[in-house]
């Protein structure tokens, strides 16, 4: 989601990504979420892009769609303070996602001590090259960081498969899955429902998705029945 | 009139636009002089056990509260609100819960389980109860926590399985506690914030 750069300065974009750059708006975030909500997805995880500094404009919009909505909401887009973080759960996020600031200790652990570990989201973002040692290393200086002990989630997503359809990053998923003891979150390169089931065989406890649902005609009903006659037990209905 | 209590780091605000969706009447109060007017009360969820007794207990809440229980004023907790209902927690041990569940909140241990229990689960009825009408058997909701109350028969109502045997549902007499959010459950946390309200 990102704000219009022609439209006026209240306006917001849906769009989708590649690579995590811009790639096609799909429409407004208002309606995209009532949308997913009357699909009834399980959750929706609402990012800002190009956000600096955190502007009432977002605040208001996220205040306006939590009104409405019936479905659990994870709010993010550099979050950088306990104020930031405060200012999206006052407005109805039930969770927070925190990226780029994850090695900031003093701020997770501000965030844990007043909401819960199981308000926040951690996200790692990485490209293909960030392997080249090895997952076991790349895993083990994330380790480092330290979020682990805050985590309440972990969100891995592929930069360079961002929006590809190709396929997700199963054996990361795989030696992530066995290194992490909260839940974990996949995404980036979803291209079939037979993928959506290999991450939860590889030890993924959520998959988020994007691209794939813009851009083709599954529906979310059509995927949990998919999935279910894949052997992967998700609510069918609710 | 739905009473809906503004713990710091609550939800407060999502309980009460979920009542007003549904067109119930509902509002948020903060102070103990409010509760003596009210019919009905909601403890909302998110937070740690520790600062919501804290708060409740430096707010002046609590008597007012157990004053409210005495006179059948019915009572939801949601999620911590739920938890908070019972004794103590493990989350804060030298922290004291409002007593009306005569049980103690324990904490989940990893084993082989992603501990926080974070996503939809489904929740089997054990016993039928108010806030339980007109929903499946076996129905979908939304949890995030990572401790829970022990199924005991005296008070369970509603179970999950997450590697070991949880109560969700828990309630005696007027008071009634939920583990899962209704407010994030879409049709089936609808019908049970219904279910309060007409109860």
């Amino acid at each position: 989601m990102e704000r219009s750069t022609t439209a006026p300065e209240s306006d917001f974009r849906a769009i989708v990504t590649r690579n995590f750059l811009p790639f096609r708006v799909i429409g407004e975030p208002f309606s995209q979420v009532k949308i997913q909500q009357s699909n009834l997805i399980d959750e929706l995880m609402l990012v800002h892009r190009n956000i600096g500094n955190f502007d009432s404009l977002f605040l208001e919009l996220v205040f306006e769609i939590s009104k409405f909505l019936s479905t659990p909401l994870t709010v993010g887009g550099a979050v950088a303070s306990i104020n930031d973080a405060k200012s999206l759960f006052d407005r109805g996020a039930d969770k927070i996602v925190i990226g780029r600031n994850r090695n900031q200790q003093s701020l997770l652990s501000q965030i844990v001590d007043e909401y819960g570990k199981q308000s926040l989201v951690i996200s790692v973002d990485y490209q293909s090259d960030d392997l080249l040692n090895g997952i076991d290393n790349f895993i083990r200086t994330e380790s480092l960081k330290g979020y682990f002990n805050f985590a309440g989630e972990v969100s891995i997503n592929n930069i360079s498969l961002d929006g590809s359809r190709k396929g997700v990053d199963l054996k990361l998923i795989d030696v992530f899955s066995k290194v992490v003891d909260v839940p974990l979150i996949v995404g980036s390169g979803v291209g079939s429902t037979s993928q959506i089931a290999e991450c939860f065989e590889k030890g993924a406890d959520a998959v988020t998705l994007s691209t794939f649902l813009s851009q083709t005609d599954q529906s979310i009903k059509q995927i949990r029945s998919h999935l279910n006659s894949l052997g992967i037990h998700i609510r069918i209905d609710n | 009139m739905i009473d809906i209590i503004n713990s710091p780091s609550s939800n407060a605000l999502a309980v009460y636009y979920a009542y007003q969706d549904l067109g119930i009447n509902c509002r948020i109060i903060s102070e103990a002089s409010e509760i003596l007017k009210s019919t009905k009360i909601i403890i909302p969820g998110v937070g740690s056990f520790g600062s919501l007794s804290n708060y409740l207990e430096f707010s002046g809440l609590i008597t007012p509260i157990k004053n409210a229980v005495e006179n059948n004023v019915k009572i939801l907790g949601i999620c911590l609100g739920m938890q908070i209902l019972a004794n103590t927690s493990e989350e804060a041990p030298s922290h004291k819960g409002l007593g009306f569940i005569n049980l103690d909140c324990v904490k989940m241990k990893n084993s082989n389980l992603r501990v926080p229990h974070t996503g939809w689960d489904e929740v089997s009825i054990s016993i039928q109860h108010p806030i339980t009408e007109g929903l499946s058997s076996m129905f979908s909701a939304y949890f995030s926590h990572s401790y829970f109350l022990p199924v005991n028969s005296k008070y369970s109502k509603a179970e999950i399985q997450y590697g070991t045997p949880m109560s969700v549902i828990v309630a005696h007499k007027n008071i009634v506690g939920v583990q899962f959010h209704p407010e994030r459950s879409q049709k089936n946390g609808k019908k049970a914030l219904v279910n309060f309200a007409n109860w």
